[in-house]
């Protein structure tokens, strides 16, 4: 009989294992995986140079500031990259796992089947970069905001970056899994990723249905308006919201998930 | 000649029939431009809630120019780097090759009747509903004249890039981080996403000296009359310019890979 504890090593031993086959899988295609990198440097730069060419000629956006916007690509960049660092491999369910039949490989693993899955990209260093440079981001914009920065108030940003992280996972694992019954979601995934940039401005600029969209159906304000809002505004009705709705819409993705696994048919590994 | 004629006639009514065939994605495509452009629209008139006019640009100006950058960047994404680097990496290239066709020809050949479909049934709805959507500045003639010839050209351009970040898979297997890359570069180089104008002197002249402007910019630029007269003929003249020095770039590297692919097997 194993021990809760003994359980919870055993998985941490294994997460550490695979993310380092991960690992070095990724660079097996080095000068790639280094123009990846440097890519994603070039995108970080360029978001933050395409607010200051904004900003070049306004004081303000829907009472935003230059800085505090930066404060909020920051906070969008880094619950981004902390999902990113750990749900990354989902593209590949909603890819071809189910419709190549190679999903069943994680199935016979002796291991949670989600947990197996998610684990050939723990730490995925992209999205690891990611968050730090979420974090240098809000650096940043921190120095020139007077924020009151008390622990209690970090606890809670915290938890709202969490719930948002949570967010992203859930988001990204319901459409992955569709794959279960549609063969393959890899569009759907991407269609609906590409709104997650929203997440990056602030929800007052938007109209009415797009803020109803981003807060109540896909709730990517919860990524990175609403923990930024916090931060600069102090608590709202969607700061005490959003841990909730990232429960809730994690229990659901997981509910999908393993509906999905048993409806799930292949000829063998 | 009447061998190559008949080639590309079945490339393109194949490419035709196959692009119709994922009208899902198509439909995807269109619904994820439809709100990407509401986002950027909204994030303007925000911008544009407490000023009349940014960089000579008034808000009806700004919204005709990003929903042309918009709608023509869905017709510079033609999927030629991808099929072409797949090509390469299962080694299918050298099929390929003993095709009466030229190789890259025919990727090229295809991505035309992909991007027909793309314009028919995503850009032409598109526009449409934004023109009942928005408040839009009505281009004349001049600059619809200008601009047709312009956007063949910025697409031509498109298929030239494409290729050539194709052509990259000889040298890293995969390309994923490459045609990130190009699309980031792409994107913000271009003029998509704001006006050149609007950025300080000292980048706009460096940018304007990149391909990137002549793919969405110049074309935008020469239907909103931002450029008309000689300066319209000196940029389409550089449009010119990029597209032979694209097809020169292409015959190139094309020879170079040449050299360097091997491929097990028979």
């Amino acid at each position: 009989m194993t021990t809760p504890r003994g359980t919870l090593r055993r998985y941490a031993g294994l997460a550490v294992l695979l993310t380092g086959v991960g690992l070095r899988r990724l660079v097996s295609y080095r000068s790639d995986f280094l123009v990846g990198v440097g890519a994603f440097a070039l995108r970080v730069v360029l978001h933050a140079l395409l607010l200051g060419v904004i900003y070049r000629h306004v004081t303000d956006i829907a009472g935003w500031t230059f800085r505090e916007a930066v404060l909020l690509l920051g906070v969008a960049m880094l619950v981004r990259g902390i999902d990113h660092a750990f749900t990354d491999q989902l593209w590949e369910l909603g890819r071809k796992l189910v419709q190549r039949g190679e999903l069943v490989r994680y199935l016979v693993r002796p291991v949670h089947p989600l947990f197996s899955l998610l684990s050939e990209r723990f730490c995925y260093p992209e999205g690891i970069g990611e968050a730090v440079a979420g974090l240098a981001v809000i650096g940043y914009a921190a120095g020139g905001l007077d924020l009151d920065l008390d622990p209690a108030r970090l606890v809670v940003f915290a938890v709202l970056l969490l719930a948002g992280a949570l967010v992203f996972a859930a988001v990204k694992l319901l459409l992955a899994a569709l794959a279960f019954w549609t063969t393959t979601s890899l569009q759907v995934m991407t269609a609906v990723y590409e709104l997650a940039d929203t997440a990056r401005y602030p929800l007052d600029v938007f109209p009415w249905p797009a803020r109803l969209l981003l807060t109540g159906v896909l709730p990517f304000a919860l990524t990175g308006f609403v923990p930024a809002d916090y931060l600069l505004h102090g608590p709202s009705l969607l700061t005490w919201l959003a841990p909730l709705i990232g429960g809730a819409l994690t229990a659901l993705a997981l509910r999908v998930w393993s509906l999905g696994v048993r409806r799930f048919e292949a000829v063998g590994p | 000649m009447r061998v190559l004629a008949r080639g590309y006639g079945a490339l393109l009514g194949a490419g035709w029939r196959t692009a119709l065939t994922y009208r899902g994605a198509l439909l995807l495509t269109a619904l994820t431009t439809a709100f990407s452009l509401v986002i950027q629209l909204a994030v303007w008139q925000a911008v544009y809630a407490n000023q009349r006019e940014i960089a000579d640009y008034d808000v009806s100006t700004m919204t005709t120019y990003l929903l042309a950058g918009n709608l023509l960047a869905v017709l510079l994404s033609n999927r030629v780097d991808d099929t072409l680097a797949g090509d390469i990496y299962r080694g299918d290239h050298i099929t390929g090759m003993l095709r009466p066709i030229g190789f890259l020809g025919t990727h090229a050949a295809v991505a035309l009747p992909y991007l027909a479909v793309r314009l028919l049934l995503v850009v032409a709805p598109l526009l449409v509903c934004a023109a009942g959507a928005f408040t839009l500045a009505a281009p004349g003639l001049a600059g619809l004249a200008w601009f047709v010839p312009a956007a063949l050209l910025a697409t031509t351009l498109g298929i030239l890039l494409n290729l050539l970040v194709g052509l990259v898979g000889f040298v890293t297997t995969s390309t994923w981080g490459v045609r990130y890359l190009k699309g980031t570069v792409v994107a913000f180089c271009s003029g998509q996403l704001v006006p050149l104008e609007l950025m300080p002197d000292a980048t706009r002249r460096v940018l304007e000296c990149l391909p990137f402007t002549a793919m969405v910019a110049t074309p935008v630029r020469l239907l909103i009359g931002r450029l008309e007269g000689t300066a319209a003929w000196q940029a389409v003249g550089v449009q010119l310019l990029w597209t032979a020095l694209g097809l020169l770039a292409c015959g190139a590297a094309w020879r170079a890979a040449l050299r360097r692919g091997e491929v097990n097997g028979g």
